[in-house]
C-alpha cells in the first residue's frame, strides 16, 4: 500500500510538474515580451546538428561578446544572451524546440542551418510572427517573399555565375557535370548547367550519383569515357569536370580518380572550397587536377584577421566556413532588435531587411533580396596547391564579386 | 467406430525418426490412453495430430476426412482440442478471461462488431455464466480473478482442461493432464473426463505417465515405443505385453 | 489586456504535439502492448501518411482552383502554396473536404502497408521481425529523402494551409480543433476495441500464440488486422504532423523521434493499457517542455544544460525499469465483479 502511494505520488508529481510547469513556465518565463528595451534580451539559437552547431557557436559567441561590450560602453541598458537548443538532426524536434523557445518569449531565432528544418518550422515562424535568421540554409526553393524567414548564406543559385566566370576566364568549352542526386546537388547542377549553356559552354554529359555511394569505380569509369570523348572534340584543357557534392562524397570519388591517370588532365571545379577530407584522401591528385573551389569569402581586413586569430588561438582550428555568417547573424539580430525599439517579432521583421542592407559583416555585404535571402556574394576562389613537398593546402587564388560580375586573380 | 485414424505417420527431426510409421485408430466416445517411455514420440505424435507439426509422411484422418497438417485453429473449429504437457495458459489474463477467450465463434472478436457493445454483450453474458458454472463445478470459483501465473501446477492443468470445455468439442487430446499433481485432484480430473466421455460422447486421447490413475479410467491403451506402436487394446491386455513390461512398465511399478 | 492568442498558441502547440504522439504510441501499444508484435519501424506507416499528404490534397486543390498547369507543385512549391493559400482561406468547405479525404486515403494507404507487412509478421520470429520492420522503414525513409518527386526529398516541401479559413488570429485554434478531435476520436475507438472480446483476444495472442491457435483462434488473421489497423492510425498521425508543421519533410520521420520515443512513452506509461500509454505520452512530452523552459536556470551544471534532458530521461527510464518495470500505470487484471 505504502509503495503504491509512493508511486501514485510520483505519478501525480510528474503530471503536476508537466501540466503545471507548462503553465507556470508561461507565467514565470524569465523574459516576457518587454514593451521597452532594457535588461537581458534572449536570442534563440537552434542547431540542426550538435557537432556542426559547436562550430557555428564559435562565431556567435565572439559576436555576442562584441555586441554586449559595445552596448555597455555606450551606456545602453540592454544585454543580449543566447538561448541554445539542439534539434538533433530532426525537423520535428526543431519545431518542438522553436515552439518552446517562443513560449519562453523569444522573438528571433538564429542558427537554423538546415533547409529542411527551416521548411518544417516556417509555419511556426509565420503564424507566431517570430523572425528566423538562418546562417546555413541555402536551398533555392525557400526563396519566399514577405515571410519571417531570412537567410544569410549564399543561396545555391548565386554560385552559378561564379563557376561560369572562372570557366570563361580559363577558356573552357565543355563541362561534365557530376552531382549527388538529391535536391541540393541536383538544383545546384541544374543552375550551373543552365548558366554554362546560356554562355555557350557545352555540357555533353551529366551524372547524378546516389548520395550514399562509397565506391565510385563505375561512376569514375563512365566519367573517364565521357571526358575522353569531349577531349577528342575540344582538346585537353578545354574540358572541365564540375562536381556538386559534399566533402565526404568528393573525397571518396577522388580516391578512385587517383587510379585513373587519363582523368588527371581535367581541371575540376568543386562546390565548396576548404574540403578537408579531400586533402586527407587525395591531395596529390587534387593538386595535379587544379581542383578549384568556391566559398563565401570574408573581407580581407583587420576585423576578419582578428576573428581568425582569436578562433585559432581559442579553439586550435581555423574558423568554420559558415561561422562567418553565424557571427553576422548575432550582430544583425541585435541591431534589428535595437532598431525595432521593442522586442517583438513583427517589428523586427519590418526593420531587418534595412539593417542588413547597411551592414557589412564578416561574410561581406549582407543585403538581402526580395525573398529575404542574400542578394550578393563575394566568392573566394581557392585551389589545392602543394605548399611544400608532400604538403597540400587550399590556397586563395582569386575573388569573384557577384554584385559587379568581376573576377580578380590574386597575383601569385 | 474410429473418429481419428493415423496411417503410417513419419516425423523426422534431421536424421532422427521420432515417429517411424505410426498407424493408430482412436475409438469414438472412448478414453484412449497413450503410454510409452520418455522419448518414444508420444508428444510428437499428438503434435502431428493437432496440427502443431506437419508429418513428413502419412495421413491423419478425422471422421474420414484428411486433416494432415491443418492449422490448429482450423482443427479446433471442427472439434479437435488439445492441452499441453507444460501448461500453456495466457499468463497475464485472469482465470476467468482464460476461459472466456477460449470460447469459439465470439461476435466480439470481429473487429467491426467489437465496436458495438450491444452486438456482443448477450453472447458475452452467456459465456460468463457458462464459465462461472464450470469453475463452480470444480470448486475453483474463488480463483476466477487470479492471473493464470498465480495458479499452482495442478490448478493450471485443470484450467487447461476447463478451457477445452468452453467450446463444443468432439475429440480432446490431453498431454499429461495429471502429471505431478496431487492425487485427489488427479482423480477428480480423470473422473470428469470419464463422465464426459460417457455422458456426452466426447472422445479423449490422453498421454499419461501416471498409469496407476490413468488405467482406472482408460477404455483403450496404446503403447508407443521408439516411434512405433508396440501394442494396442484393453488396459489389461496391454499391461500384460511382455516387451512392454521389459522396456517400460518395470520402471513404473504398476499394480495390475 | 490578455491577448487570446497568447494563451491559445502555447496550449495549441502543446496539445497538438501531444495528440500526434498519442496516436503513434497508441498504435505501438496495439501492436506491442496488446498483441506482442515488436515493431521498431513505426515510422514506415507515418511516412506513408506524410507522403499521401504531400501528394494528394495540394494536387487536387491545384485542379480545383485551376492553378496554371505549367506550375509544378514540387519545383514551384512556394509559388503554388501562396496561390492555394489565397483560395483555401476563403473556402472552408473545400479545405475541410480535402483534409478529410486526405485522412481517409492516408488511413487506407497505411492499412494496405500494414496488411503487406503483416505477411512478414507471420513468418518471422520476434527479434528478426523487429529488425526487419526497422530496415523496411529505413528504406522508405531513404527513398523519401532522396527521391524528390515524392515529397521534395531532403528539403521537404511546404504544404498549403488547410485551416487558413479560421483567419490568421485563429490559425492555432483551427489546428487545435482539427488535430485533437481526430486524436480523441481514435483514442476512444481504440479504447473501446481494447475493452471488447477483441482486446481479450489480442492479449491472449501476446501471452501465448500457440495456445491461442489451439483454442481455435486464427492468430495470423488477427495479427494482420492489428497491423492494418495500427498502421492506419500511424498514417493518420503522419497526416496530422504534416498538417501541423505545414510542411512534409520525410527525413524527420526517423527512428529516434518516431519509434524510440514512442517506445519509451509506452514503457514508462505501462504497456497493454491505453490509459498508461496516454499517461506515458503526456508525462514525457511535458517533461521535455518543462526542461526546455528550465534550461536558463540550469547553467550551474558542469555540462551544457542542453544534454540534461537526455540524462534525466535516462534516469527516469532506469528508475521505471528498476522500481516499476510494468510502467506507471500497469496493466490491471480485468476482474469480474459479483459474488
Amino acid at each position: 500500500m505504502n509503495t503504491n502511494m509512493l508511486y501514485g505520488g510520483f505519478l501525480i508529481l510528474i503530471l503536476v510538474a508537466g501540466i503545471g510547469g507548462f503553465f507556470a513556465g508561461q507565467y514565470f518565463a524569465p523574459v516576457e515580451t518587454v514593451p521597452t528595451l532594457e535588461g537581458t534580451i534572449p536570442i534563440g539559437v537552434i542547431y540542426a546538428e550538435p557537432v556542426e552547431g559547436e562550430l557555428y557557436a564559435q562565431g556567435e559567441k565572439y559576436a555576442l561578446d562584441e555586441v554586449n561590450a559595445w552596448l555597455e560602453d555606450a551606456g545602453i541598458p540592454v544585454q543580449f544572451e543566447r538561448w541554445v537548443e539542439q534539434a538533433e538532426t530532426s525537423a520535428t524536434k526543431c519545431v518542438e524546440r522553436a515552439e518552446a523557445l517562443i513560449e519562453r518569449g523569444v522573438q528571433i531565432i538564429v542558427g537554423m542551418e538546415w533547409s529542411s528544418h527551416v521548411k518544417a518550422t516556417k509555419s511556426v515562424f509565420d503564424n507566431q510572427k517570430v523572425v528566423c535568421l538562418s546562417s546555413g540554409s541555402q536551398s533555392a526553393d525557400m526563396a519566399i517573399a514577405d515571410d519571417y524567414i531570412f537567410r544569410l548564406p549564399a543561396p545555391v543559385p548565386l554560385y552559378s555565375p561564379s563557376h561560369l566566370a572562372v570557366a570563361q576566364d580559363m577558356g573552357i568549352e565543355a563541362a561534365i557535370m557530376i552531382y549527388t542526386d538529391e535536391p541540393f546537388g541536383a538544383s545546384g547542377a541544374e543552375g550551373i548547367t543552365e548558366a554554362y549553356e546560356d554562355a555557350g559552354i557545352v555540357v555533353p554529359y551529366s551524372l547524378g550519383v546516389a548520395p550514399d555511394t562509397t565506391d565510385f569505380t563505375p561512376e569514375v569509369g563512365a566519367i573517364e569515357v565521357a571526358y575522353l570523348d569531349a577531349v577528342d572534340t575540344y582538346g585537353v584543357g578545354k574540358v572541365i569536370l564540375d562536381i556538386i557534392a559534399p566533402d565526404t562524397i568528393l573525397s571518396d570519388m577522388f580516391a578512385v580518380i587517383t587510379t585513373y591517370p587519363e582523368l588527371h588532365t581535367a581541371p575540376t571545379f568543386v562546390f565548396d572550397a576548404y574540403a578537408t577530407a579531400l586533402l586527407d584522401k587525395a591531395a596529390e591528385t587534387a593538386a595535379t587536377m587544379n581542383v578549384t573551389g568556391f566559398w563565401l569569402k570574408p573581407p580581407d581586413d583587420d576585423r576578419t584577421q582578428a576573428y581568425y586569430d582569436y578562433i585559432v588561438a581559442t579553439y586550435g582550428d581555423e574558423p568554420y566556413a559558415f561561422s562567418y555568417t553565424a557571427y553576422d547573424s548575432i550582430w544583425i539580430a541585435a541591431l534589428s532588435v535595437l532598431a525595432a525599439g521593442e522586442y517583438d517579432g513583427e517589428k523586427i521583421k519590418a526593420v531587418l531587411p534595412e539593417v542588413t542592407s547597411h551592414y557589412y559583416g564578416l561574410s561581406g555585404w549582407t543585403k538581402l533580396n526580395d525573398a529575404g535571402d542574400r542578394a550578393f556574394a563575394i566568392f573566394g576562389i581557392s585551389q589545392v596547391i602543394e605548399t611544400s613537398p608532400g604538403d597540400y593546402e587550399w590556397e586563395d587564388i582569386g575573388i569573384y564579386d557577384a554584385s559587379t560580375d568581376t573576377l580578380t586573380w590574386t597575383p601569385p | 467406430m474410429e473418429i481419428l485414424e493415423t496411417i503410417d505417420i513419419v516425423k523426422k527431426f534431421g536424421e532422427f525418426r521420432a515417429l517411424n510409421g505410426v498407424t493408430l485408430g482412436v475409438e469414438k466416445g472412448k478414453v484412449t490412453v497413450l503410454i510409452g517411455p520418455n522419448g518414444s514420440g508420444k508428444t510428437t505424435l499428438i503434435n502431428c495430430l493437432t496440427g502443431v507439426y506437419r508429418p513428413d509422411e502419412g495421413t491423419v484422418r478425422y471422421k474420414g476426412d484428411d486433416i494432415t497438417g491443418k492449422a490448429p485453429h482450423k482443427l479446433r473449429k471442427i472439434g479437435i482440442a488439445r492441452t499441453f504437457q507444460i501448461p500453456a495458459p495466457f499468463k497475464k489474463l485472469t482465470v476467468f478471461e482464460n476461459l472466456m477467450v477460449s470460447a469459439g465463434n465470439q461476435l466480439g472478436e470481429d473487429i467491426l462488431k467489437a465496436l458495438a457493445r450491444r452486438i456482443w454483450l448477450p453472447q458475452e453474458e452467456e459465456l460468463t455464466e457458462k464459465s462461472l458454472a464450470l469453475l463452480k463445478s470444480f470448486d475453483v470459483e474463488g480463483k476466477r480473478n487470479n492471473l493464470a501465473y498465480e495458479l499452482s501446477g495442478g490448478q493450471l492443468k485443470l484450467l487447461e482442461l476447463l478451457r477445452l470445455l468452453m467450446e463444443d468439442v468432439e475429440l480432446c487430446v490431453l498431454d499429461e493432464p495429471v502429471g505431478s499433481i496431487h492425487p485427489v485432484l488427479a482423480n477428480k480430473i480423470f473422473s470428469t473426463v470419464k463422465a464426459m466421455s460417457e455422458k456426452e460422447g466426447i472422445t479423449f486421447l490422453i498421454v499419461e505417465h501416471r498409469l496407476d490413475i490413468a488405467m482406472r479410467y482408460a477404455d483403450n491403451v496404446c503403447a508407443l515405443v521408439e516411434g512405433k506402436i508396440l501394442c494396442h487394446g484393453s488396459p489389461k491386455s496391454v499391461l500384460e505385453n511382455e516387451e512392454l513390461q521389459r522396456t517400460y512398465l518395470s520402471l513404473k511399478n504398476v499394480r495390475k | 489586456m490578455v491577448n487570446i492568442a497568447d494563451i491559445l498558441i502555447p496550449i495549441s502547440t502543446f496539445v497538438t504535439f501531444f495528440a500526434v504522439y498519442l496516436l503513434v504510441s497508441l498504435a505501438l501499444n496495439l501492436q506491442q502492448g496488446y498483441t506482442g508484435i515488436p515493431n521498431l519501424g513505426l515510422f514506415l506507416s507515418i511516412i506513408v501518411g506524410a507522403v499521401v499528404t504531400a501528394v494528394l490534397p495540394s494536387r487536387l486543390a491545384m485542379v480545383i482552383y485551376s492553378v496554371p498547369p505549367e506550375l509544378n507543385f514540387i519545383e514551384d512549391n512556394a509559388q503554388v502554396v501562396a496561390l492555394l493559400n489565397v483560395h483555401l482561406a476563403s473556402d472552408p468547405f473545400t479545405s475541410i473536404g480535402l483534409l478529410l479525404l486526405t485522412i481517409v486515403v492516408a488511413a487506407g494507404a497505411g492499412m494496405v502497408t500494414g496488411y503487406l507487412t503483416s505477411f512478414f509478421v507471420r513468418r518471422l520470429d520476434e527479434t528478426y521481425l523487429a529488425v526487419f520492420l526497422l530496415a523496411l522503414a529505413e528504406a522508405a525513409r531513404t527513398i523519401g529523402t532522396y527521391y524528390r518527386p515524392l515529397a521534395g526529398g531532403n528539403f521537404g516541401i511546404s504544404m498549403p494551409n488547410f485551416v487558413g479559413w479560421f483567419g490568421a488570429d485563429y490559425y492555432y485554434l483551427g489546428l487545435f480543433i482539427l488535430i485533437s478531435s481526430v486524436s480523441v476520436l481514435i483514442f476512444f475507438l481504440t479504447e473501446r476495441l481494447c475493452h471488447s472480446p477483441f482486446g481479450r483476444l489480442l492479449r491472449s495472442i501476446r501471452e501465448d500464440e500457440l495456445t491461442a491457435k489451439t483454442v481455435g483462434k486464427d492468430t495470423n488473421r488477427v495479427k494482420m488486422i492489428v497491423m492494418a489497423l495500427s498502421s492506419g492510425i500511424l498514417a493518420v498521425a503522419g497526416v496530422l504532423n504534416t498538417t501541423r508543421q505545414a510542411a512534409a519533410v520525410i527525413p524527420t520521420y526517423d527512428r529516434i523521434d518516431f519509434t524510440f520515443w514512442p517506445w519509451l512513452m509506452v514503457i514508462v506509461g505501462g504497456s497493454g493499457n491505453n490509459l498508461g500509454t496516454l499517461v506515458g505520452t503526456i508525462s514525457l512530452i511535458s517533461l521535455r517542455r518543462v526542461l526546455i523552459y528550465m534550461k536558463p536556470s540550469l547553467s550551474f551544471l558542469p555540462f551544457s544544460p542542453i544534454w540534461f534532458e537526455h540524462i534525466l530521461l535516462g534516469i527516469i527510464l532506469l528508475l521505471v525499469m528498476f522500481r516499476r518495470p510494468e510502467g506507471l500505470i500497469p496493466e490491471k487484471p480485468r476482474k469480474l465483479q459479483g459474488p
